[in-house]
């Protein structure tokens, strides 16, 4: 059983939500995103996402878009992002998921890509822009690898894919709750709740629902139809206010982490 | 539908979808629109009917005497300058509203670079009364403000773009975001041979007409077929739509020029097909500009037509077979191609196609033994006077 396959499934007989915090690595230097992602397992975190840069992200808003521009301008090298997840890995056995577009791998290579990140540490991988159809060896040499797969699941997504999806995808689904790109959001459509339900009645795996969720509240209502939840933006713009002070950074991105992850823990009890 | 592999769906091993799953249904919709319409009779007429009362078609395809002379092959010139708007881009514009029309779509968004394709769709969006967006880099409204002032007199709305290089792939991440948002009821026209499937299929499929039509004037004005057929690539919508109609004719030989900016070895420049390896960017693989990370490169040519890190994978795959052959010109050649062709034949070229001009200057033999050639003179060069005046430090106000 996979370090991920476990804690899904304790999960789910404890009846608890999950958090998995993103964070853009790199985003303002890999030192902190080293030091943030510690940050966030202290405060709670279950899982991490752990956003490898890629220029041109277009399912990205204007938050993880800037999060991204800081990292490359950083310097950010794909090999780097390795050794520090390696570094990590030597600290923490905190679930880790890489999550990239396609160009970066290919570039490197898939085989090559897919050992790196195996031997890091990192324990499952999403490519946005590869959808299964373009993905199909891609996503068996993954597994071959040791890593899980994740694969995105959105509003227009019909429920008979989703089935299909969740049985290519090693890890979880990822539900888009938005038609959109990422970026905190204050409410979700009213066709939402039904939506989410159809799928997640038809996956085989479990469901993770990701995108606009800024707070506990939002979220709440869908809750009933997940095993976890994933925030990025919110996280990066407590980041992105703070590029002046490290300390402050961490203590922001902490305590955010902190509070929705005990409302979301709280939730099965 | 089960999950597989669509071979038809990519050409060779360049093409596809790679995309975020949102989009996966959109494409699906668009691309059984498009199979269905691009057979339907009365679709057809209707586009033809577009294409003669409102584009301007049939364009002429004229004998280039002095260019003849001068390079001891015959030229002809499809006057692709002649079309509505001054471009070819008019053809994939009006060829994809229909289809957003008979798809029900109601908002139209594009991505521009100059401006050219920007203003052919609020020119068509204009026509057919629909709402319009256009996406355009920071940098490239500034350079161009004359375009985004046509636009907005076509009653579009132009949104800057201010992220990454803030030129015109910045400005393709930002259309695809927003038909991300928008997809129920937007269709986004994509503006050349790029982009995820069916894209570089039907844009290369209404450009066709191009290469349709200069196959029977040739053989109506010369007869025969040409040896050689050449045009100048960026994305590759005008070389797409000339060369498509002789694929097949394996004695036509296919020529191609990308654009050398300040030169191949300086980094700046837009020639993915002479200097890069394969890549994903915007929904396909195809040749890419980028580092060995895969972070995409900024490109850069005199041509905002030419200015983009990527190339429609039919051609790379056209590239691959050898069946296609391609160089760069640099930015230099084509100012003096542009003035060459302008004082030689009386037509004022775009920049894009002035670079085909460049080349003859500095290496005419490289058309080898090519004795008849059409060229594609994709567009007019109205909208490149004041750049090259000012690339010549000629003040004109």
């Amino acid at each position: 059983m996979s370090k991920i396959e476990q804690i899904f499934s304790e999960a789910a007989a404890a009846d608890k939500k999950l958090f998995l915090p993103y964070l853009c690595a790199g985003d303002p230097t890999l030192e902190l995103t080293e030091k943030l992602v510690l940050e966030a397992e202290k405060n709670g975190a279950d899982l991490l996402e752990l956003g490898l840069p890629f220029s041109d992200p277009i399912a990205d808003g204007p938050t993880v878009q800037k999060a991204v521009v800081r990292s490359l301008e950083n310097g950010l090298k794909v090999e780097n992002f390795f050794t520090m997840v390696e570094r990590l890995r030597a600290q923490t056995e905190l679930p880790l998921i890489l999550m990239t577009y396609y160009n970066p791998v290919m570039k490197w290579g898939e085989t090559k890509f897919l050992t790196a990140a195996s031997k890091a540490g990192l324990d499952a991988i999403l490519v946005v822009d590869l959808p299964p159809e373009e993905g199909l060896e891609f996503y068996q040499k993954a597994s071959q690898a040791g890593l899980d797969t994740v694969l995105l699941a959105t509003p227009t997504t019909s429920p008979e894919r989703v089935a299909e999806l969740s049985s290519l995808a090693t890890g979880f689904i990822y539900y888009v709750m938005v038609t959109g790109v990422t970026g905190a959001r204050k409410t979700y459509d009213e066709k939402l709740l039904n939506r989410l339900k159809l799928a997640s009645e038809a996956s085989r795996l479990p469901v993770v629902a990701g995108f606009g969720v800024s707070n506990y509240e939002m979220i709440e209502p869908y809750l009933e139809y997940v095993d976890g939840v994933v925030t990025g933006s919110a996280i990066i713009e407590k980041i992105e206010n703070n590029l002046t002070s490290e300390t402050a950074m961490i203590e922001s991105v902490g305590s955010f982490i902190r509070k929705l992850s005990a409302d979301l823990h709280r939730t099965g009890e | 539908m089960e999950i597989s592999f669509h071979k038809e769906r990519h050409f060779g091993k360049f093409g596809g979808q790679f995309v975020p799953e949102t989009l996966v249904a959109p494409l699906e919709e668009l691309a059984d629109a498009y199979n269905h319409f691009i057979k339907d009779s009365q679709f057809q007429q209707d586009l033809r009917k577009i294409f003669k009362e409102y584009g301007g078609r049939p364009t002429p395809l004229t004998y280039a005497g002095q260019l003849s002379e001068e390079l001891g092959r015959k030229i002809f010139l499809k006057r692709e300058d002649l079309n509505h708007t001054g471009a070819h881009k008019l053809n994939n514009a009006i060829g994809q509203i229909l289809l957003a029309d008979r798809m029900g779509k109601e908002r139209i968004i594009a991505e521009t670079g100059a401006g050219q394709h920007g203003v052919a769709v609020a020119t068509v969006c204009a026509y057919f009364n629909k709402d319009c967006v256009v996406y355009m880099g920071e940098k490239d409204t500034e350079r161009q403000a004359l375009n985004v002032y046509r636009m907005e007199l076509l009653g579009a709305r132009v949104e800057p773009v201010k992220s990454g290089g803030k030129t015109l792939k910045d400005a393709t991440n930002e259309a695809i975001r927003d038909w991300v948002t928008n997809v129920e009821d937007t269709h986004y026209l994509l503006g050349s041979v790029v982009g995820p499937y069916p894209y570089p299929d039907m844009v290369r499929d209404f450009q066709a007409v191009i290469g349709n039509e200069a196959k029977e004037q040739f053989a109506q004005q010369h007869g025969g077929k040409p040896d050689g057929l050449l045009a100048c690539i960026g994305g590759g919508s005008n070389a797409m739509g000339l060369f498509a109609p002789f694929l097949e004719d394996k004695e036509v030989r296919l020529f191609g020029v990308e654009a050398a900016g300040s030169g191949l070895d300086t980094g700046h420049h837009s020639a993915p097909l002479v200097t890069a390896g394969p890549g994903v960017l915007h929904g396909s693989k195809s040749f890419l500009m980028c580092d060995e990370d895969g972070q995409v490169m900024t490109p850069h040519s005199i041509a905002a037509g030419l200015d983009y890190p990527g190339v429609g994978p039919q051609l790379a795959q056209l590239k691959e077979q050898g069946r296609l052959k391609v160089t760069a010109v640099p930015d230099e050649l084509v100012i003096r191609g542009f003035k060459h062709l302008s004082k030689l034949e009386g037509i004022i070229p775009a920049l894009e196609p002035a670079h085909l001009f460049g080349l003859f200057l500095d290496r005419p033999e490289w058309l080898e033994e090519c004795e008849t050639v059409i060229i594609n003179l994709s567009g007019r060069g109205d909208k490149d006077v004041i750049e090259v005046a000012e690339y010549e430090n000629r003040e004109l106000f």
